[in-house]
């Protein structure tokens, strides 16, 4: 994980959704880094920004190589492109198909990891195997 | 969307692409890249005849030679070159590396440029690859799910049907065309025969991905000699010319999902400076990391208009004796993907196509290849993008 990621993954988990925008030209980077991708100035600060969405294209996985996503396979993961400006993978909520506008939350995984996560616009039932992702700890 | 660079570029006028070399692949070894580098090197010089000290240029391309470099290899193999170059762009690896020695020959910076490309694949290293890919990877793309480029390629895949229309079908087509085409070349590691039931029957790997579209990683090395042709001719090999050739990095950033790739920024530069057209080509090889991927090079370099690949595939047999023959050696979909040395493998099937040196099946009278190369799913798409077109060299007429 770079140290950039590594900050994301320290604000993940508080609600809401916090990425680095550029304070030179105001642009929102995903993924994290270090200098701006459209000015270069490398004053980036981690600013909450609009957590709305729009899926663009799903999958479910059928193979993975780590044992949490083995044990819980199809896994569905999607493109989303976040109303900030950028786009973005996400794991998806059941209920969430292409065009749907979606709700994207900072979690951390079962590796400590910092992940989006996309759910529907109005409060569906639980995914399960998304709340066995925020909550399992793999160390 | 990048400028387009309004500088005129100067003609590759004199190039030679000489020797193409395979070393037979194999599905695991446990021999490191150097041992699958040299072995294409050695290739090199038994083919042309020259010794190692006569390379005075040398380009390499590996995703395993850590914590080695090109540098490295140079004392590993007792060469003292004066050109030397080392490119990261996976499946752009080998029209870079043309594109870069043409110049360096052009120049006189190299009279002769060995380019090589090799991979090792031990049992179980191929994960390390790849959720170590690249920053953005480990971040923000192996995390959801751990997948791998499955992911990316099954959601763009998915993307591309969606708005195209495009079929598994479609792919199957592709796909069935080139395992015929590798039931000849005596290096493809698949060649039972693959009828449509079997393609569309097979295990699901990441929707709307199955395991026919996806490539089977190997060890294997590729590789080829530049020089100018007057030096070809000198030492009696058989050669092919380098009539124009382009690269890009990530085009199209601000695109949702990838639909296209950087030919279509730079083909109508690619074509014109080549002095041919598409109708042109005897043949086509693209890179075909993924069926789709062949699809948008045969789009976006201009064979037939955006989105109508699906048609294209549909009125053309793509065998190597068919209308439209493409990847006539089997592609990596059916030799295996060999590391950086897939970003050879359809350069170096051209240069025997257009000598006549088929190892396989021989596409007749091949006067005009067209080679294309992708690579690097650095976070979401794909950001190398190169192609060339290649004309049989005189002495072959």
């Amino acid at each position: 994980m770079s140290a950039a990621m590594r900050e994301f993954a320290q604000r993940a988990g508080a609600g809401g959704l916090v990425m680095q925008a550029c304070a030179a030209c105001g642009a929102i980077e995903w993924p994290p880094r270090d200098v701006c991708r459209r000015c270069w100035s490398d004053s980036l600060q981690w600013t909450p920004v609009n957590a709305a969405g729009v899926v663009i294209a799903t999958t479910m996985l059928h193979a993975s190589m780590e044992d949490f996503f083995r044990a819980r396979l199809p896994w569905r993961v999607g493109t989303i492109r976040l109303a900030a400006g950028q786009v973005a993978y996400a794991h998806l909520h059941r209920a969430l198909a292409e065009g749907d506008a979606a709700r994207i939350e900072a979690h951390l995984d079962f590796k400590g990891r910092g992940v989006l996560v996309a759910l529907p616009v109005d409060a569906g039932e639980i995914d399960q195997r998304l709340s066995e992702l925020t909550s399992t700890t793999e160390g | 969307m990048p400028e387009r660079s309004r500088s005129p570029r100067r003609s590759y006028e004199g190039v030679a692409l000489v020797a193409p070399v395979s070393v037979p692949y194999k599905r695991h070894s446990d021999k490191p890249a150097h041992w699958w580098i040299g072995k294409a090197l050695k290739s090199l010089a038994d083919r042309t005849g020259l010794s190692p000290a006569d390379f005075d240029g040398l380009c390499a391309s590996s995703f395993t030679l850590a914590p080695d470099t090109a540098v490295g290899l140079t004392q590993h193999f007792g060469i003292g070159p004066r050109w030397l170059d080392h490119i990261p762009m996976g499946g752009a690896s080998g029209l870079v590396a043309l594109r870069r020695a043409a110049r360096a020959v052009q120049s006189g910076d190299a009279e002769i440029v060995a380019c090589v490309a090799g991979d090792s694949n031990s049992q179980g290293s191929f994960g390390d690859l790849v959720s170590d890919f690249s920053r953005f990877a480990q971040d923000a793309a192996f995390p959801y799910g751990a997948a791998g480029p499955n992911m990316s390629f099954a959601l763009l895949t998915r993307a591309y049907m969606r708005k195209y229309g495009a079929t598994r079908e479609d792919f199957g087509r592709l796909c069935i065309a080139q395992r015929e085409n590798a039931r000849q070349f005596p290096n493809a590691l698949m060649k039972s025969p693959l009828t449509m039931d079997d393609y569309l029957g097979a295990r699901v790997i990441a929707e709307p991905l199955h395991l026919f579209d996806c490539v089977m990683p190997c060890a294997g090395a590729e590789g080829f000699a530049v020089m100018r042709e007057d030096a070809a001719r000198a030492l009696n090999l058989p050669y092919a010319r380098l009539l124009s050739a382009i690269e890009r990095h990530n085009a199209f950033p601000d695109d949702d999902i990838q639909l296209r790739g950087g030919w279509a920024v730079d083909r109508d530069e690619l074509w014109s400076a080549a002095g041919v057209s598409p109708g042109d080509a005897d043949f086509l090889q693209t890179y075909d990391d993924y069926p789709v991927i062949s699809m948008m090079q045969i789009e976006d370099l201009g064979f037939c208009r955006k989105g109508e690949a699906k048609d294209f595939v549909r009125s053309h047999s793509l065998t190597a004796h068919g209308t439209f023959p493409h990847n006539t050696s089997g592609g990596q979909l059916s030799v295996g993907q060999a590391g950086a040395a897939g970003g050879y493998l359809g350069l170096v099937e051209a240069v025997r196509q257009l000598t006549g040196e088929a190892l396989g099946a021989q596409v007749e009278k091949a006067q005009i290849g067209v080679v294309s190369g992708f690579g690097m799913i650095n976070f979401d798409r794909g950001l190398c993008s190169a192609a060339a077109v290649l004309a049989a060299g005189e002495a072959n007429d």
